[in-house]
């Protein structure tokens, strides 16, 4: 519960420093509505074909959440970040393997 | 104190509930009239309303296109969903107003009197919240009746002061003006002094929140035109997703009964040309037929 809490802080942290919080996880089905509804551009189609969330464009607004129709935009801080998409890494935090692995309960962050 | 807060972070005791709005239909090229009720229903989120509505449409009455009277059965419900949706609003308005006098101390190309600004729109908001907090006793109704939505702080997140004002002050503040005018004709008809003057008293501090929209989104721009073309596309957007499906018309124009119609007088006051106006009018969706 600590180590969760602790790491929720983290992943905070570091996203206010980059700007993105969410990331899409595995189980995407590339329907675009998360393009279409993000008010700030954060959210396109990488060359790889999958869809990303841009960290310094995306300032966590929420907005792309609740029209995802498989619900696969989370927060960093989610346990199910662990999923997160090759296609998203580089877009999100610079110690994103710190946090997910702090995350899975192995490594000290 | 944390910069760029989330909506997940705003403060709420466990009187309010949250209720999700997928609105993607709204920021689409083309909608169908059933994908516009069906997120309205979203909007209000008041299953007692919607129910009430559904009815009073089933016979003929009023429905989610055309404004309920004071003389409609639903009425009553109305009102008080109208006023807790303006008390929420008043609610994201101040938690917006007083991220952008926080989020942005440390932009040196930010003049002081941008923040002074954000800070005269706090004062003001916290006083709304404690109006419609008053009006809602008014009208019977409770903080919390209803479910709360995020949609409007949601376009208020931006990490650019311009595109902020445009989201907070611009499009929240301007489609408050709005519904203010929606509810100021509604007390007026229903002969209820207290409603139509006390909206009326707080339009007037909206119509300066607005102002400092058009006038920042400006200013902060003057001299980037990349910049200047984000912050239009930014506008587009929000004023699309605030065109409540494409069925607004304005009070001097011909949808003057249809679904809150633009506040033109109101809008003008706050700087708005007429350009601008038939801009937001425009800025739907396509209904299909």
């Amino acid at each position: 519960m600590i180590r969760s809490v602790y790491c929720w802080h983290m992943a905070r942290t570091f996203s206010r420093r980059h700007g993105a919080p969410y990331v899409i996880i595995d189980g995407c089905i590339e329907c675009g509505i998360c393009e279409r509804v993000c008010p700030y551009d954060a959210i396109f189609m990488s060359d790889d074909l999958e869809y990303v969330v841009e960290g310094d464009k995306c300032p966590g607004c929420h907005r792309c959440l609740d029209p995802c129709p498989v619900d696969v935009i989370i927060p960093m801080s989610d346990p199910r970040a662990i999923k997160i998409r090759d296609s998203n890494k580089p877009y999100v935090l610079e110690n994103w393997q710190e946090i997910i692995a702090a995350q899975k309960g192995g490594a000290k962050v | 104190m944390k910069r760029f807060i989330t909506t997940d972070d705003l403060a709420r005791d466990d009187r309010f509930e949250r209720t999700p709005v997928p609105l993607d239909f709204l920021m689409a090229e083309e909608v169908t009239v059933e994908q516009v009720e069906e997120t309205m229903k979203m909007l209000l989120g008041n299953k007692e309303m919607i129910d009430a509505m559904a009815e009073s449409q089933a016979a003929g009455g009023a429905n989610l296109f055309k404004r309920v009277a004071p003389t409609d059965a639903e009425a009553p419900m109305f009102i008080k969903t109208q006023m807790h949706g303006i008390f929420m609003g008043e609610m994201q308005a101040l938690e917006a107003a007083g991220r952008s006098c926080w989020d942005f101390t440390d932009d040196d190309q930010l003049p002081w009197k941008f923040q002074l600004d954000m800070a005269r729109q706090c004062w003001d908001e916290t006083r709304h919240v404690e109006t419609y907090s008053a009006l809602l006793q008014h009208v019977d109704a409770e903080i919390g009746q209803f479910p709360e939505n995020l949609f409007l702080f949601e376009f208020g997140c931006s990490a650019d002061p311009a595109e902020r004002v445009v989201g907070v002050n611009r499009c929240l503040e301007g489609l408050a003006l709005d519904v203010f005018e929606d509810t100021i004709r509604f007390g007026k008809k229903a002969e209820d002094e207290v409603i139509w003057r006390s909206v009326d008293y707080v339009a007037a501090d909206e119509v300066t929140h607005v102002r400092f929209g058009q006038v920042w989104s400006k200013a902060l721009t003057e001299n980037d035109p990349e910049r200047r073309q984000k912050v239009v596309n930014f506008q587009r957007k929000v004023d699309r997703a605030f065109s409540l499906g494409g069925l607004r018309g304005s009070y001097d124009g011909a949808n003057v009964e249809g679904f809150l119609p633009i506040a033109a007088e109101f809008r003008k006051l706050a700087g708005f040309t007429d350009a601008d106006i038939a801009e937001v009018a425009g800025a739907g969706p396509k209904i299909k037929k």
